[in-house]
Order: structure tokens, then C-alpha cells, then sequence
């Protein structure tokens, strides 16, 4: 409301025509603040709900990451030599190695448990020692490698005969077997740092006397982190 | 533009009426096109905004499915349990049980296990009369009144009875393996390896025993 004008009366209608213009300038802001203001308002909710929601969102995806970090280390690594290897004998008393196979380096990023599953065919027609070891080596940046090597080994004597006491001319036996069976082994390995790893898997054989023979084939071993 | 009537005031104060006019008309054009100029931008800004919510309802969407991927792929565990204590036993023409080792777990769903069993065993046989002699091992899984068992042995046979003794030395894995569909829940799987000496002197041991049950499917 303005104050009075005293403006000459033939003035009067042009000053209320610029009142009447500014008034309605002012109205016009002033609604166009209160509903901006109310724009604004509901975006400002809407944008705080936005945010909480995104920080729900970023929590979600750490934990995703840090689930498919772990997801990505339950691996299994394999390796595996299906050929025959054929030893004739030499009776030298040596244990060559027929088959050795190794998994790896492959990168543990935790704190794990290792199974490693390992089994090979053999035969032969004669008895023999058979020497199947499994082992797990680490190596590491901090560490010297010695101090986290594991090892496992496993020594499998076949129906290995051994006559004990015998008068003469009773010494005769049936021998019922060579060295054809089951040879699977699982070794578990827990390691505590996290770096690299090798398995490996030797099959050893004692060697046969002149005329008889060893096989070994279908060697495989898989290395499982758990 | 508004057009004002005449002022009528003196000639001397006509240029302050027109200025006065002027500012008047420009303030009331500048409140109109601010008015227009920031409801667009709030129109604007609303709709990234609701651009952004369907971002954000997209993103739900898709880590609520990544989560329940994961949970399903998180299942596929293995479950161990494993004693290395040597266990032995010189007790002949008998079944002994020799060792027992139980692994526990629980399953989120319905799902495909691969229970797997294995014991180091040495043994030695002896007989010192004419017949046979030899060492039988048995890997018994039991769950739940269920039992699933595998045998190995080795026996020999003495050709030529007579006065002496034969020893028979024995390095072999007892195993066991079955594929179980199994309800979700917990479950207990029992390994037990049993021994039996069909000689008259020797001695029986497990060493290393291990139980793994893993989720195949």
C-alpha cells in the first residue's frame, strides 16, 4: 500500500497505473518465489532421498565387491598327463620319476585352506615301491620362500613281500599282486599368507629288476581353494 | 510492454516519469521472463532428478539380482574336516573299527553333494602256517541311517605250507566317494574305517583321514 500521492489530479491516473504495475510485479515475484521455493523443497527431499539411497547403494557394491573378491578365489586349478610312460627294468635300486605334475604359480589373496587331489594309473609285472609325493610351495615378496613350503609325501609299498624267516627249500610264496590299485591321495594344506602357490605331484617308482616293467598314465591333480 | 496514460505532471518532471516508467516496465518483463526462465529450470532439474531415480531403481534392481547370484554361487562350498592322529590296532580275526572323523554343514537350498572320504593306511599280515593272510579295510559313510560302504584288501596265499612266517607290508588309501541329493539344512556325514587281519600277527594304522563334502550342483 503506498502513500498517498498528491499528485495533480489530472496525474492521478497514470500514478495508479504505475502502482497498479508495480504491485503486480511484486505479486508476480513473490509467487514465483513461493513456488520455487516449494520446487525446490520437494527436490531437495527427493535429492536427500537420492543420496541416502546412493549411500545404501555404495555399501551394497563394497560388499558385492568384497563377496565377489572372495567368490573369485574359490578356483580350482588342474593339470593332468594321461600318456603312458613305460620304465623297463635295470634292477639298479634307483626310484626314477615317471610322472610330475605341477599347478601353478597361481595367486592366493587370503587366507586359505588348499585341498589337492592327486591320483595316477600304474601297473607292472613285478612287485615294486611306488613313491607318490604331493607337495605345496609358496613364494612370497616378504617372506623367504623356505618359510612357507609345505610338504606331504606319501609312500605306497604294494603287497610288498617280505619273507621274514624261512627254512630251506620252504621259501616259496604267491606273490598276489604287482603294483596295479587305487593310488588317489588328497592332501590338505592351510596357509595363512596370502602370494603364490605351486602344487606338485611326483610319482616314483622303484626300479623293476631286468625283465620286468612300471607304467604309469593317467596322472592328474587339481589344486582347490576353500 | 504496458502502455501507462499520460502523466500530465510539469514539464520538468517528465523525465523522471519516463525513467520511473521505464525502470517500472523493465522490472515487470524481468519478473515475467524469471519466472518462465526458472520454471523450465526447475523442469529441468526435476526431470534429471527423476532420470536419476530410474538410474538409481535400475541399480537396485541390479545388485538385488547380483546379491542373489552370489548367495546361489556362495553355496558351492566345500566343507572339510580331517584328523592326522595315527590309529592303530594289532587285534586279528576281527572287524575293528579303527578310526571315525564326522564333517557338519549346512545348506541355504536344496543342492548336489560330493561326499568324499580317504584314509593313509599301512598294515602288515603274518602268518606262519600254511594259508592265507592279508588285511581288509572298509570306508563306511553313514548319514542320517544311511550308509554307503567300499572295501579294498590284499590277502596272499602261502603255495607250500610249511615252517615258516611271511609278513606282508601294506601302504594303501581307503576311500570312499558318493553323490547325494541332499535338502537344505544341516547335515552330518560319519566316516568310519573298520580293519580286519585275516592273519595271526601284525598290526593295522590309519594316519592321515580327510572328509570333504562339496556342493556340485
Amino acid at each position: 500500500m503506498y502513500k498517498k500521492s498528491y499528485l495533480a489530479p489530472q496525474s492521478q491516473p497514470w500514478g495508479r497505473a504505475i502502482e497498479q504495475e508495480i504491485n503486480e510485479t511484486s505479486a508476480l515475484i513473490s509467487q514465483n518465489k513461493i513456488n520455487s521455493d516449494n520446487e525446490l523443497r520437494q527436490m531437495g527431499s527427493t535429492v536427500s532421498l537420492l543420496n541416502r539411497n546412493k549411500n545404501q547403494l555404495v555399501l551394497q557394491q563394497t560388499s558385492l565387491e568384497a563377496q565377489q573378491d572372495y567368490l573369485e578365489t574359490l578356483d580350482t586349478y588342474t593339470t593332468s598327463s594321461p600318456s603312458v610312460i613305460t620304465i623297463n627294468g635295470t634292477g639298479d635300486g634307483s626310484y626314477p620319476t615317471l610322472k610330475i605334475l605341477t599347478a601353478g604359480y597361481f595367486y592366493v589373496s587370503r587366507a586359505a585352506t588348499i585341498i589337492v587331489k592327486t591320483n595316477c594309473d600304474t601297473s607292472s609285472n613285478t612287485d615294486s615301491n611306488l613313491l607318490l609325493s604331493v607337495s605345496l610351495t609358496g613364494l612370497d615378496s616378504i617372506l623367504p620362500p623356505s618359510n612357507i613350503i609345505f610338504y606331504d609325501a606319501r609312500r605306497l609299498d604294494r603287497t610288498t613281500f617280505n619273507v621274514i624267516r624261512a627254512l630251506p627249500g620252504y621259501q616259496t610264496i604267491a606273490y598276489t599282486s604287482a603294483i596295479n590299485g587305487d593310488n588317489r591321495n588328497t592332501s590338505v594344506f592351510k596357509i595363512t599368507t596370502p602370494g603364490l602357490y605351486r602344487a606338485q605331484f611326483n610319482v616314483q617308482a622303484e626300479m623293476p629288476v631286468v625283465g620286468k616293467y612300471i607304467t604309469a598314465s593317467n596322472a592328474v591333480l587339481s589344486a582347490t581353494i576353500i | 510492454m504496458v502502455a501507462f496514460p499520460q502523466s500530465n505532471l510539469p514539464p520538468k518532471s517528465q523525465p523522471w516519469a519516463r525513467g520511473l516508467e521505464k525502470t517500472v516496465t523493465t522490472n515487470a518483463s524481468n519478473a515475467r521472463s524469471t519466472a518462465v526462465s526458472t520454471n523450465n529450470n526447475l523442469k529441468q532439474i526435476n526431470s534429471s532428478i527423476n532420470l536419476l531415480q530410474r538410474q538409481q531403481d535400475t541399480l537396485v534392481q541390479n545388485q538385488e539380482s547380483l546379491a542373489i547370484q552370489q548367495a546361489y554361487l556362495n553355496t558351492f562350498q566345500t566343507y572339510l574336516s580331517e584328523n592326522n592322529t595315527t590309529q592303530s590296532t594289532s587285534l586279528v580275526a576281527q572287524w575293528v573299527t579303527l578310526s571315525t572323523i564326522s564333517v557338519t554343514f549346512t545348506l541355504t537350498r536344496d543342492a548336489t553333494v560330493l561326499i568324499e572320504a580317504m584314509a593313509e593306511t599301512s598294515s602288515s599280515s603274518t602268518r606262519d602256517n600254511g594259508s592265507t593272510g592279508g588285511v581288509d579295510w572298509k570306508c563306511t559313510l553313514a548319514n542320517s541311517g544311511a550308509t554307503y560302504e567300499s572295501q579294498i584288501g590284499s590277502r596272499f596265499t602261502i603255495n607250500t605250507p610249511g615252517a615258516y612266517a611271511v609278513n606282508t607290508y601294506l601302504y594303501e588309501p581307503s576311500t570312499n566317494s558318493k553323490v547325494l541329493s541332499l535338502t537344505a539344512g544341516t547335515h552330518t556325514f560319519t566316516v568310519t574305517w573298520s580293519v580286519y587281519n585275516y592273519g595271526n600277527g601284525g598290526g593295522c594304522t590309519t594316519k592321515k583321514k580327510i572328509i570333504t563334502a562339496t556342493v556340485v550342483g
